[in-house]
C-alpha cells in the first residue's frame, strides 16, 4: 500500500467513522424519544387516576402490610435527624425504622441519640443475611418502633443495608438514604402495587434533589431550584432520569434500576437473594437485576414497577468535585453491573430487560461517554485534515447541542404538567436557563468522569462509600423562626 | 451539507417548539387554577344556598360543577345529603351519569359512576354489578369504592365475588377498602370467598371479617391456616389474633410447627401470644 493509498484509506475511514457516530447518536435519540413517549403516557395515566380516597382507604385497610424502613447512614450527622423525623411522621399504619450508622466518624449516632430518647438493646437478628462489618451496638428508640445499629464499616453501603435487613420484621422493606426525606404519603403510594398484586416484588418512587428545600417539622414545605449551577444541573438530571426515564422503562417492563434512595422490596425476596451484593457499587441496580434473573430462571410471574408519584427528597452534592467523585462511582458501578449481567443480554428469556434495557445501557449509558470523547477527537481530526468541512462539524455540534437542550426542555414540560414542585417563575427560569447551559458546561466533564469510572470498572478498581459534604436541610419552625 | 442545514433548522425548531410548550403548559396550568378557583366559588355559593340558607340554588354552569357538588355529598349526611342529591337530580346529574357509564373512555365511565352513586339515594344493584364487571380494572375499582362508600350491606357480596372470579377481577386492596366501608354484619356476606377458596378473596374476607369483629370468621380462618398461599396463612393468623378463641390455639400451634415461611411464623406467633398460648 502506497502512502497516498494509505492516506485515502484513512480519510475514507475517518469519514465512515464520523457518519457511524452520527448514526449512533441518532439511534440513541430515537430510543430516548420512544422512552419519553411511553413515560408521558404512563405519567398522564397515573395522574388522571390518582385518588386520595384510595390512599385513605389503604391506610385503613387490614390488608396493608407493615414496612421496615432501612436507613444506611455514613457520616450523615447533618441530615439524619431530619430523615428520622420525616420517617416518624409517615402516614402509614405499621412502620419499623432501622437506622444503621456504618462506622461514621462525624458523630451520626451521637447526634441521633441526642435527638431521640433510646436505650441499649440486645435485639437478635430475624433473618440470616451475610454482613461483613461487626455490629458494635444496638439502641432501641424509647417511644417509637425504631432501632439504631452502630456497625464497623467495610466501606460498602450494601453491607449497612444488609445489617438493617437482618432486623427487619415486616413483609416489605423500604430502603432510603440517611440524608433523605420522605413525603408523608410516599410510603402509602409506593406500597399500593404490592397489595393489589402479589407478583409485585419491587416498587420504586421518584427521588428529587432537596438542596435549598425548606422543611417545616420534617416535611418539605417549599422547594425551589437551587441557585448554584451544579445543583441546578442535577435537578434537571433527576427530572430526566426519574420522572421521564424510569417511568418509561417501567412502562415497557424493562426497569433496571430502583434507586437505593427510595425503593420498596418484598423482604422474603431480598432474604432469598442473600440481601444486597456487598461487592457491588451499584447495589440497587444489582438487586433489581438479581430479582429479574431469579424470577425468570424460576419461571415465576413477577413485576417490578415504578410509581411516578411518591417523592423522596435527597441532598445532592453541592460541589463539582463531589459530583465528579459520585459520577465516577456510578459509572464504575454500572460497568460492574453490566459485566455481571452480560449473560442476560439479548436473551429473549429475560424479556424486555434482556432484549432492550441491558443492550441500551451497555451501548449508550456505558459506552456513550467514551464514544462522545472519541467522536469529538475524530471530528476534530477530520476537520484538521480537511476531510470534513469545519462548518459541517460545527453544524453537527449545534444539532447535538439543540437536541440535548430539547431533551431537557421536554423533561421540564413534563415536570411542569405533572407536579407542582417547580412551578414558580424563578424555578422555571432557572430550569430553562440550565437546560441551555448544561450541554456546554457539564456534558464534556461528565463524559470524562464516566469514562474514568468505566476504566475503573474494567480494571476492577476497589471503591468505597462516597465521602460527601452535607449541608443538611433548612429547618423552619412552625412559628416562622429559622432553626 | 444541505441535510445538515435542514437537520440544524429542525433541531432549532424543535427547541423553540419545546420552549413554547413549557410556556404554554405553564399558562394553561395558571388558567386551570383560575378556573378551579371560579368553580370553587360557584360550588360554595350553591352549597351555601342549599345547606345554610336552605333555599333554591342556581343551576350549574357546567357538568364539572355537578361533579364538584357530588364530591361534597360523601362528606355530609342526613338532610344535607338529601338536599344536595335532590339538587343534583333536578339538574340532570342522574341522566348524565347513566349516559357517562356507557362512554368509550374509561376515565369518563369512572367519573360517571362517582356522579351516579353520589346523586342517587339507592344505587341500582344491577347497574353497579355491571360496572364491577367493566373491562377496565380502574373503573371496577371506582365502582367498588363508590358502592362501598354508600355503606350498604348489599354491596359486600358482589364486591367480594368480583375479587374472587377468574376474569375482570377486582384488586384485593380495593375490595377490602370497599367492604370495610359497608356494614359487615355476618360472615355469610363473605360467602363468595369461603365457597371459591380463591386466595385473594380469602385474604379480603378474613381480614375484613375479623376487622369487623365477626366471631364467625374463626372456623374459616382455622381452615385457611392450611392454605398453600403464605399470604392467606398470614391473613388467617391475623384474623385469629383479632377474633380467635382458645379453640384456635391447637390449629395455630400445629401450623407453627410446620410453617416454613418466616413472616407467616411471626404472624402465627403473634396470634398465639395474643390468645394466651404463646411461648
Amino acid at each position: 500500500m502506497t502512502l497516498v493509498e494509505l492516506a485515502d484509506w484513512l480519510s475514507a475511514s475517518l469519514v465512515v467513522i464520523t457518519i457511524a457516530f452520527g448514526v449512533y447518536f441518532a439511534v440513541y435519540q430515537l430510543f430516548y424519544v420512544t422512552i419519553v413517549i411511553r413515560a408521558i403516557g404512563a405519567i398522564a395515566d397515573e395522574r388522571r387516576w390518582a385518588s386520595d380516597e384510595l390512599l385513605s382507604g389503604t391506610f385503613a385497610s387490614p390488608l396493608t402490610p407493615g414496612v421496615s424502613v432501612l436507613v444506611p447512614a455514613h457520616n450523615e450527622s447533618a441530615g439524619s435527624v431530619a430523615c428520622v423525623e420525616s420517617l416518624l411522621r409517615l402516614q402509614y399504619p405499621q412502620v419499623q425504622i432501622i437506622v444503621v450508622d456504618d462506622g461514621s466518624t462525624d458523630g451520626t449516632s451521637e447526634v441521633l441519640r441526642e435527638a431521640f430518647s433510646m436505650t441499649p438493646s440486645d435485639e437478635r437478628p430475624i433473618s440470616p443475611v451475610p454482613v461483613s462489618g461487626t455490629i458494635e451496638s444496638i439502641h432501641r428508640f424509647d417511644h417509637h418502633d425504631a432501632l439504631l445499629i452502630r456497625k464497623a464499616s467495610v466501606g460498602r453501603r450494601a453491607d449497612a443495608v444488609n445489617a438493617a435487613l437482618q432486623f427487619a420484621r415486616h413483609e416489605l422493606v423500604c430502603m432510603i438514604d440517611g440524608d433523605s426525606i420522605l413525603s408523608p404519603t410516599a410510603l402509602l403510594r409506593v406500597v399500593q402495587p404490592f397489595i393489589d398484586d402479589p407478583t409485585v416484588v419491587a416498587s420504586g418512587g421518584i427521588v428529587r434533589p432537596a438542596n435549598g428545600a425548606v422543611l417545616i417539622e420534617a416535611e418539605v414545605d417549599r422547594v425551589e431550584v437551587p441557585k448554584s449551577l451544579i445543583e441546578r444541573i442535577q435537578v434537571l438530571e433527576y427530572l430526566r432520569a426519574f420522572l421521564v426515564g424510569r417511568a418509561g422503562w417501567s412502562a415497557i417492563k424493562g426497569l433496571l434500576i430502583i434507586s437505593g434512595a427510595f425503593g420498596v422490596f418484598r423482604r422474603d425476596t431480598l432474604v432469598e437473594l442473600g440481601g444486597l451484593d456487598a461487592a457491588s457499587l451499584a447495589e440497587d441496580a444489582e438487586l433489581v437485576v438479581a430479582a429479574h434473573r431469579h424470577h425468570r430462571t424460576e419461571r415465576e410471574p413477577y413485576r417490578i414497577v415504578f410509581v411516578a408519584d411518591p417523592v423522596c427528597w435527597t441532598e445532592v452534592p453541592a460541589s463539582w468535585s463531589a459530583v465528579a467523585r459520585q459520577r465516577k462511582r456510578w459509572s464504575q458501578g454500572l460497568g460492574e453491573l453490566l459485566r455481571g449481567a452480560r449473560d442476560m443480554m439479548l436473551r429473549p428469556r429475560y424479556g424486555a430487560l434482556g432484549m432492550v434495557t441491558l443492550p441500551y445501557f451497555w451501548l449508550f449509558e456505558q459506552w456513550g461517554a467514551p464514544l462522545v470523547i472519541v467522536a469529538m477527537a475524530v471530528a476534530a481530526l477530520a476537520g484538521a485534515l480537511g476531510l470534513i468541512p469545519w462548518f459541517a462539524i460545527g453544524l453537527a455540534l449545534v444539532i447535538s447541542y439543540l437536541i440535548a437542550v430539547a431533551t431537557s426542555l421536554l423533561a421540564v414540560a413534563i415536570e411542569l404538567g405533572a407536579t407542582p414542585d417547580y412551578r414558580t417563575g424563578r424555578s422555571m427560569r432557572r430550569l430553562i436557563l440550565t437546560a441551555f447551559l448544561e450541554p456546554i458546561l457539564f456534558y464534556l466533564p461528565h463524559a470524562i468522569w464516566r469514562t474514568v469510572g468505566l476504566v475503573r470498572a474494567i480494571r476492577s478498581t476497589p471503591s468505597e462509600w462516597g465521602a460527601q459534604q452535607r449541608a443538611g436541610f433548612v429547618q423552619r419552625a412552625t412559628h416562622g423562626q429559622a432553626a | 451539507m444541505t441535510a445538515l442545514l435542514v437537520a440544524t433548522a429542525a433541531a432549532a425548531l424543535l427547541c423553540l417548539a419545546l420552549l413554547a410548550t413549557v410556556l404554554i403548559v405553564r399558562a394553561r396550568i395558571a388558567r386551570l387554577d383560575e378556573r378551579t378557583r371560579g368553580r370553587r366559588t360557584e360550588v360554595s355559593s350553591i352549597i351555601r344556598a342549599l345547606l345554610v340558607e336552605e333555599g333554591a340554588a342556581p343551576p350549574p354552569r357546567s357538568t364539572s360543577t355537578l361533579h364538584a357538588v357530588a364530591s361534597v355529598v360523601t362528606r355530609v349526611h342526613g338532610e344535607d345529603r338529601e338536599a344536595l342529591q335532590s339538587w343534583l337530580g333536578t339538574n340532570g346529574a342522574t341522566a348524565i351519569a347513566e349516559q357517562g357509564m356507557r362512554d368509550r373512555r374509561a376515565i369518563e365511565r369512572a367519573r360517571a359512576i362517582r356522579l351516579y352513586v353520589r346523586t342517587t339515594i339507592e344505587p341500582s344493584a344491577i347497574l353497579m354489578m355491571g360496572m364491577l364487571d367493566d373491562p377496565d380494572p380502574r373503573v371496577r375499582g371506582v365502582a367498588a369504592l363508590e358502592w362501598g362508600s354508600t355503606g350498604r350491606t348489599e354491596a359486600i357480596a358482589p364486591v367480594l365475588a368480583a375479587a374472587c372470579r377468574e376474569e375482570h377481577r377486582l384488586p384485593p386492596l380495593v375490595a377490602s377498602i370497599a367492604i370495610m366501608r359497608c356494614r359487615l354484619l355476618d360472615v355469610e356476606s363473605l360467602h363468595a370467598a369461603w365457597s371459591t377458596r380463591d386466595p385473594d378473596g380469602l385474604r379480603v374476607a378474613l381480614s375484613t371479617g375479623s376487622a369487623a369483629g365477626l366471631a364467625g370468621v374463626q372456623p374459616y380462618a382455622i381452615a385457611a391456616l392450611d392454605d398453600d398461599d403464605p399470604l392467606v396463612r398470614i391473613a388467617a393468623a391475623d384474623a385469629l389474633r383479632r377474633v380467635g378463641t382458645r379453640r384456635a390455639l391447637k390449629p395455630l400451634n400445629d401450623r407453627l410447627a410446620r410453617e416454613a415461611n418466616p413472616i407467616a411464623r411471626r404472624h402465627l406467633d403473634e396470634a398465639l401470644t395474643t390468645l394466651g398460648g404463646g411461648s
